[in-house]
């Protein structure tokens, strides 16, 4: 009788290839069979009642998925989990961008998170999981890169990049969110999305798409924020720095603030064009401009706000 | 004296805000779980204002006031950084 571990050893390689199979294992059944765990019933259909004079069964499964705590150190790390300046408590990293000019992967997520309202220093090293959440020097993944000043009025974003220390550290997809290419602008009554250090998935509803508000908690005071998107309730302390998505799995904003009954967020074609980078996956357009002046990245960094 | 009503609600939701806190005329009055609001003041030009917990002061300055009036009062949810 042809021994059924051997069977196993020659065929689960060629079995991992084909499109649906997730695993392969020993059924202790009587007679001894080969289980071959597939995706759905158009796979299971397709694989051999006999392998090698063995028999076979199916199993349909879902691929599994690795448990991540978004509290603790992962790496790589993922979008949607705890980030965080060593003076800061702890947000949330946003997602994956692209510096303009080197094309380098970077971690998006708020000045408040990264740049601890503007106090930070470039290249202060930055920790996954954030200081609240038990990071250490030793959680280090990368150094603050750049960010945008946060002021007293007109603010448009409140948004700052990490540069990993090793590309391979990061990983695109966002947590239970997956992998978002290109970007979408909002419009009423949009359902958006978000992976959270603190809430998780959650969704909330788009009631203004140009709200000039005031926000609380920066260290000088009460701020303004200028052309934000305001949606019902969708994020919590903790949650900064998450990227809010479209049903399409397009990036729309950046989430910033909030209260009970409201999430502040800042448009991510606002972010990129602030911060300077691209978002992977969109189509390189001239976007409308805000209805108020803006200013070139060079000339912002020639009056201080944007720190690089 | 004439009597005016009004309501207090979230500026982005529209959702009643209840238990807020109106100042008219010299008078102090709260508002209802649907967020509206009874007072009976003497009739005149005069402004309004309301607090409400996690809500920015709102105010309603220059406006006369008489028999019937209908204020409708629109308060900015308090925001603050999410860490």
């Amino acid at each position: 009788m042809t021994d059924l571990f051997e069977v196993k050893q020659k065929v689960e390689d060629s079995l991992l290839k084909m499109k649906g199979v997730v695993g392969v294992g020993l059924a202790s059944m009587s007679p001894e069979r080969l289980t071959i765990y597939v995706e759905n019933q158009e796979t299971a259909k397709k694989i051999p009642l006999v392998l090698l004079g063995t028999e076979t069964r199916t199993i349909i499964t879902r691929v599994p998925k690795f448990q991540i705590e978004r509290n603790k150190k992962t790496r790589p790390a993922l979008p949607g989990i705890s980030i965080g300046h060593k003076s800061t408590t702890a947000g949330t990293f946003g997602f994956v961008v692209l510096d303009k000019n080197t094309k380098q992967r970077l971690i998006l997520t708020n000045n408040h998170v990264a740049a601890n309202f503007n106090r930070a220093a470039l290249e202060d090293h930055i920790y996954q999981p954030g200081p609240f959440d038990g990071g250490t020097e030793d959680d280090t993944i990368g150094i603050l890169l750049k960010y945008r000043e946060v002021t007293s009025d007109n603010n448009l974003i409140d948004g700052a990049v990490v540069r990993p220390d090793n590309d391979s550290d990061i990983f695109d997809e966002i947590l239970g969110i997956g992998k978002v290419s290109g970007a979408e602008e909002a419009r009423p009554e949009m359902t958006l999305r978000k992976s959270g250090r603190t809430s998780g998935i959650t969704g909330g509803t788009v009631l203004d798409i140009n709200a000039t508000i005031a926000i609380d908690g920066a260290p000088f005071g009460r701020t303004v924020f200028r052309d934000q998107i305001v949606t019902t309730a969708m994020a919590f302390p903790g949650d900064s720095g998450s990227v809010s998505v479209s049903e399409n799995n397009r990036a729309v904003g950046l989430i910033s603030a909030g209260s009970d009954t409201i999430t502040i967020h800042n448009k991510i074609r606002n972010v990129a064009r602030l911060l300077n980078v691209d978002i992977i996956g969109d189509i390189d357009i001239d976007m409308p401009q805000a209805a108020f002046p803006t200013i070139p990245v060079a000339a912002a960094i020639g009056l201080g706000l944007l720190v690089m | 004296m004439v009597t005016v009503t009004g309501r207090v609600i979230n500026k982005f939701t529209g959702q009643p805000i209840p238990n807020a806190t109106v100042f008219i005329a010299g008078k102090v009055v709260n508002t209802d779980s649907n967020g509206k609001f009874i007072a009976q003041i003497e009739p005149m030009a005069t402004t309004v204002m309301a607090t409400a917990m996690g809500f920015i002061d709102a105010e309603i300055t220059g406006s006369f006031f008489s028999e019937g009036s209908n204020i409708n009062i629109t308060m900015q949810p308090q925001v603050n950084f999410l860490t």
